[in-house]
């Protein structure tokens, strides 16, 4: 009995991450900035829900402010500059002298790959745990 | 000073005092000025130690200042202020008075050199933090304190009992290396460990951190546990157990932080995962990975004050710390985003931040020891660290999706705490050396290496990668509304649960015995009824002149008798 909301709002947030995936995704939170493009693009909204919730949204804002980062665009700019630094990491890994422990830590790149790897995996084992270990909020306080 | 004053006293005698204070600016100028002079008369101390007493044939040692106490005095007097000036805009008395003697008792715990000292200042903290977990004020803050403080009184506990065995066994109560191998060895290496947090022991503190006032979680992430790092870089460096129970607690964390909801159970959780990494230094034991233990200690309690002062600031502002309903407020609060952003840095070990100049130490002494998997988890654990300080706290409080709450910025006080702590989490990051000089043992460590900062950078920003291809592909777990259990749940439902059907069939035995022995009454009074009641034959009423008749039969009888 405890176990259904949850489920229930899982699949819901769920849908509700789809739709909005190509709007306001933002990467790592390293630049925050404030001069804003008066006219960020806003994309019509693709479901009913997102409809709702930005008409609700509207209401509660009473600074109409555009920041840099409302833009899908901006934030995708992020993205491809964090994959260009990756790139530019491995890459550099031929360009000096690794001195290291054992062995493995000298394969190309190897601490990227492990970095990557492992923090996917983290992830998505968290994210099977989840299932076992969720229950209401107010759990204990029943 | 003329007078040696024993460093953790003036905190706790200036504590008591904090009521009696005017409130305002006065309280408020004294309430700042306290962990200064503390701090002025500690560096105004020699090496050395003092106050020492003769108890029932023991030396006991109030004060012993040598190179590791100190490192930890001067930045538990470093947390303290910071702190305090955090929550200056609080009037709650109690909550400031607590908190003010919790560092003291912390400080003076450092500074002890006999386990019987060591015993009284580690219970005084558990006593003084229980009412800064209290001053959160709900009732769940009430719940949680009250099992912190059963669990910390057990650590005290167990210290006591150790402290007694190791003194018939050893002769000596001096708080100097203690190991494993006696029964009070064990007994105080578990007090240590539950102060610790150690795997399976460590609720207590994701329990009872985050349900804390928004400023009181401050004072606490700061003290308790790192004086349990203290205590066992005294008492057991180099024992092997260490490194594993350490790269234990480095990783099993950080998928519980992946997934928790309350932000500041999130921070809760890597804090346990920055203790393993100190724990791990212990028990390599080597110079450096001593060293590099004691400075992880000192660089992380900044950077972790500097994390739970800008949930705290949120949580003071917009309500609540819980992921699910926060986002955007970089908007309103772009200060407190900057803090906060400089504290990830730092404990993901960002190059030029205070956490990679410390944590690589561990990790090369790691290596360097030829703990092949304890290396491999403690990588795990930094790429995982970053996961979840360094991007979840930032990303669901301050980006993510707009979640239209637009708080204002933090008040003056808590901005400038921020400032500091950030200010000093660079500093360190940039120029290690005044840290390094005051270690333990002599520095021969170059952080600033081509091969650490790129392999670093290749850890940090494939992690980051990572994490940006799982919310673009939307396999990252969203935040929701929840409690995720952890082994609490055996105490708190499993324990009260068995607990609870044991007294229910308890109580059922108990009725059915009791119905059965009133049946056992019942028969025997219908018996006695029957036998001796009224119209029975016992209670029957006859006549005398009966008797006479009867008399006179039996003696005819007996004349027949006799004369036949």
């Amino acid at each position: 009995m405890a176990k259904k909301p949850i489920k229930k709002a899982i699949s819901k947030n769920a849908v509700l991450k789809k739709s909005t995936a190509s709007k306001k995704r933002k990467f790592p939170p390293k630049k925050i900035s404030n001069d804003g493009v008066k006219k960020g693009i806003k994309k019509t909204p693709s479901s009913p829900d997102k409809a709702i919730r930005s008409a609700r949204l509207k209401k509660k804002v009473p600074n109409k402010k555009h920041y840099w980062l409302d833009d899908a665009r901006n934030v995708n700019k992020i993205f491809y500059v964090l994959v260009f630094i990756c790139i530019a990491l491995v890459v550099s890994d031929a360009f000096y002298h690794k001195h290291t422990h054992y062995e493995f830590e000298g394969i190309f790149g190897f601490f990227g790959i492990f970095g990557f790897g492992l923090s996917f995996l983290l992830v998505l084992a968290s994210r099977e745990l989840r299932k076992f270990l969720i229950r209401d909020e107010d759990y204990y306080d029943r | 000073m003329i007078v040696d004053i024993p460093p953790g006293l003036i905190l706790i005698i200036g504590a008591f005092l904090v009521p009696l204070i005017p409130p305002g600016w006065p309280r408020k100028g004294y309430l700042l000025l306290l962990p200064i002079v503390g701090l002025l008369s500690l560096l105004s101390l020699e090496h050395g130690s003092f106050g020492e007493i003769s108890l029932f044939g023991y030396e006991l040692i109030h004060v012993r200042i040598d190179a590791l106490s100190f490192v930890f005095g001067i930045i538990f007097y470093i947390a303290a202020f910071v702190a305090t000036l955090f929550s200056l805009h609080s009037k709650d008395v109690m909550e400031q008075t607590a908190a003010l003697a919790y560092a003291g008792a912390a400080i003076g715990a450092a500074f002890a050199g006999d386990l019987i000292t060591l015993f009284v200042y580690w219970e005084l903290t558990a006593l003084t933090s229980v009412f800064i977990i209290w001053a959160g004020g709900s009732n769940r803050a009430y719940d949680a304190g009250m099992r912190y403080l059963i669990i910390q009184i057990f650590s005290g506990v167990l210290l006591a009992a150790g402290a007694v065995v190791q003194a018939q066994t050893t002769g000596s109560l001096a708080f100097n290396f203690i190991g494993l191998d006696g029964p009070g060895g064990v007994l105080i290496f578990l007090a240590f460990g539950i102060k610790c947090a150690f795997p399976l022991m460590h609720n207590w503190l994701q329990d009872a951190y985050p349900e804390a006032s928004p400023t009181g979680t401050v004072f606490l992430s700061a003290f308790t546990t790192k004086l349990a790092i203290y205590a066992l870089a005294r008492g057991y460096p180099g024992t092997e157990l260490l490194v594993w129970i350490g790269a234990a607690m480095t990783a099993f964390p950080i998928f519980f932080a992946v997934i928790e909801n309350d932000l500041r159970r999130v921070l809760a959780y890597s804090l346990n995962n920055q203790l393993g990494f100190m724990v791990a230094g212990v028990g390599i034991g080597t110079q450096l990975a001593i060293n590099g233990a004691v400075s992880h200690a000192f660089a992380h309690i900044l950077y972790k004050a500097l994390l739970f002062m800008a949930m705290g600031a949120v949580l003071y502002r917009a309500g609540t710390a819980k992921g699910s309903e926060l986002g955007g407020l970089y908007k309103s609060m772009p200060w407190t985003t900057g803090f906060c952003i400089v504290g990830s840095a730092a404990i993901s070990g960002f190059p030029l931040f205070s956490g990679f100049v410390t944590k690589s130490m561990i990790l090369t002494a790691a290596a360097d020891q030829d703990y092949l998997f304890p290396f491999l988890l403690l990588l795990f654990a930094s790429a995982g660290v970053f996961h979840h300080s360094g991007i979840k706290i930032p990303f669901f409080a301050f980006f993510a999706h707009d979640s239209g709450k637009r708080p204002k910025e933090a008040p003056m006080n808590m901005l400038i705490a921020m400032g500091i702590a950030a200010i000093l989490c660079f500093g360190i990051g940039v120029y290690p050396q005044p840290l390094y000089d005051i270690l333990p043992y002599p520095v021969d460590y170059v952080p600033y290496t081509t091969t650490h900062v790129v392999t670093m950078l290749q850890l940090l920003m494939f992690s980051a990668l990572a994490f940006a291809v799982l919310q673009k592909t939307g396999l990252y777990p969203p935040e929701l509304r929840s409690t995720v259990l952890d082994f609490d749940w055996f105490y708190r439902r499993a324990g009260s649960e068995i607990v609870r059907n044991v007294i229910h069939s308890i109580s059922l035995a108990a009725l059915a015995l009791r119905s059965m022995m009133v049946e056992c009454v019942k028969y025997v009074i219908e018996q006695v009824r029957y036998h001796s009641g009224p119209n029975s034959l016992a209670a029957r009423a006859t006549s005398a002149g009966t008797m006479v008749v009867w008399v006179i039969l039996l003696l005819m009888l007996l004349l027949i008798v006799q004369f036949t």
